[in-house]
């Protein structure tokens, strides 16, 4: 069942993860455009999704188990993602934001910049958090090294 | 030793996807919570309201004063005939803006909300202040092209009530546009986001009032002056 669960989030998290980006940058270009800003300044904002996005990719291609079956791992990513998501989604159409409704843009910009820092600090927690299970001892040799003293006990016994 | 470090790292994995699992489910109630917050609704009993009485009541009388004009041939006031219809239809016309379409259809609401409050200010503004105020009295009382001695003396008094008025729902606007800052849950922010609604109808509706003051005391001194009183 755990199993199930973990490869249902392992998979949302890729999906989440693509949707939240698109949703991003279409709000922040048409932040910058609207202050008239070059979108290139905009960069800092999506060096965490490409980071994050380079990290899982080696985690699915050198089969790295210790984070991609790590359920609690792929439940936060997801948690993030979604956030991020909610705020994008607010910020694109809450009509209830009034200065949504005096923007030519109809989008909330003042909203979602308040959103931007809290959300990178998460994105690069998310990103910590996957380089020390990449590194950290994979859990598999754990259950097997502490199943077999058990037995040796028993058996001198 | 190279074992120990690997179990640590773990352990600061786990911490440091905990604090961002911990960051992330605030800021999504933090963003249910502001959801739900803005859409709060005010409920507003206007058949019985004090401010919303006294608003009818002084345009009854600003009404009454405006059709106090006699027929030319009983005409004994101060104004030429002419002006003074041309202002009867300048009070008119300020007491049509002053029950404006928004203002009718937020008294056929059962409850408000805050799109409601902010069209009700968007009116004021725009209808009340621009259309009536500035454009009908205003040159009325700052240029005085009647040449009139009772709006002479009062004139400083009259423009500072005018000013005034002008400068009424500005704070009510900026904290109506700051409904989407939600930055982090303090009580101040908190408390105005509250009570925008209900804390934003009385306040456009004593700016109604105050306007509606402003045009009954004008009225007045038309009534007294088409009537040869003054």
């Amino acid at each position: 069942m755990i199993k199930i669960i973990n490869a249902m989030f392992s998979f949302l998290k890729y999906i989440l993860l693509i949707v939240s980006f698109v949703m991003t940058f279409y709000v922040i270009s048409a932040m910058y455009q609207r202050l008239g800003k070059s979108f290139m300044d905009a960069m800092d904002i999506f060096i965490p999704y490409i980071v994050l996005f380079i990290l899982f990719g080696i985690n699915y291609i050198f089969k790295q188990k210790q984070v991609t079956q790590c359920i609690f791992y792929n439940i936060t990513c997801c948690l993030v993602f979604i956030v991020l998501i909610f705020t994008a989604y607010r910020a694109i159409s809450d009509s209830y934001m009034i200065l949504q409704l005096q923007s030519s843009y109809k989008m909330s910009f003042d909203y979602f910049s308040d959103m931007i820092a809290p959300l990178k600090a998460m994105f690069y927690l998310l990103i910590a958090g996957n380089i020390c299970f990449m590194l950290s001892k994979r859990k598999e040799k754990e259950k097997i090294s502490t199943q077999k003293v058990p037995e040796e006990i028993t058996h001198s016994e | 030793m190279k074992e120990l470090l690997k179990q640590y790292l773990q352990v600061v994995g786990y911490s440091l996807v905990g604090v961002a699992f911990g960051f992330a489910f605030f800021y999504l109630f933090l963003n249910i919570y502001h959801y739900r917050e803005i859409r709060r609704e005010a409920y507003i009993d206007f058949e019985q309201d004090a401010s919303v009485l006294e608003f009818d009541s002084i345009l009854e009388r600003v009404q009454a004063n405006v059709e106090s004009l006699p027929t030319s041939d009983v005409y004994q006031g101060s104004l030429e005939y002419n002006d003074a219809a041309l202002w009867q239809d300048n009070f008119r016309t300020c007491i049509k803006i002053f029950k404006n379409s928004t203002f009718q259809e937020i008294r056929t609401k059962q409850s408000l909300d805050i799109l409601d409050i902010y069209k009700f200010r968007e009116s004021f503004e725009q209808e009340v202040l621009n259309e009536c105020i500035v454009k009908q009295l205003y040159n009325l009382v700052a240029q005085n092209p009647l040449n009139n001695s009772y709006l002479q003396q009062n004139k400083e008094l009259l423009q500072a009530y005018m000013d005034d008025l002008l400068q009424d729902t500005s704070y009510l606007k900026k904290d109506l546009t700051a409904n989407g800052n939600y930055y982090f849950t303090t009580d101040a922010s908190n408390l105005i986001i509250k009570n925008d609604v209900k804390d934003g109808f009385y306040e456009v509706m004593s700016a109604y009032n105050r306007a509606a003051r402003f045009l009954e005391l004008m009225s007045n001194w038309y009534r007294d002056t088409v009537g040869g009183t003054l």
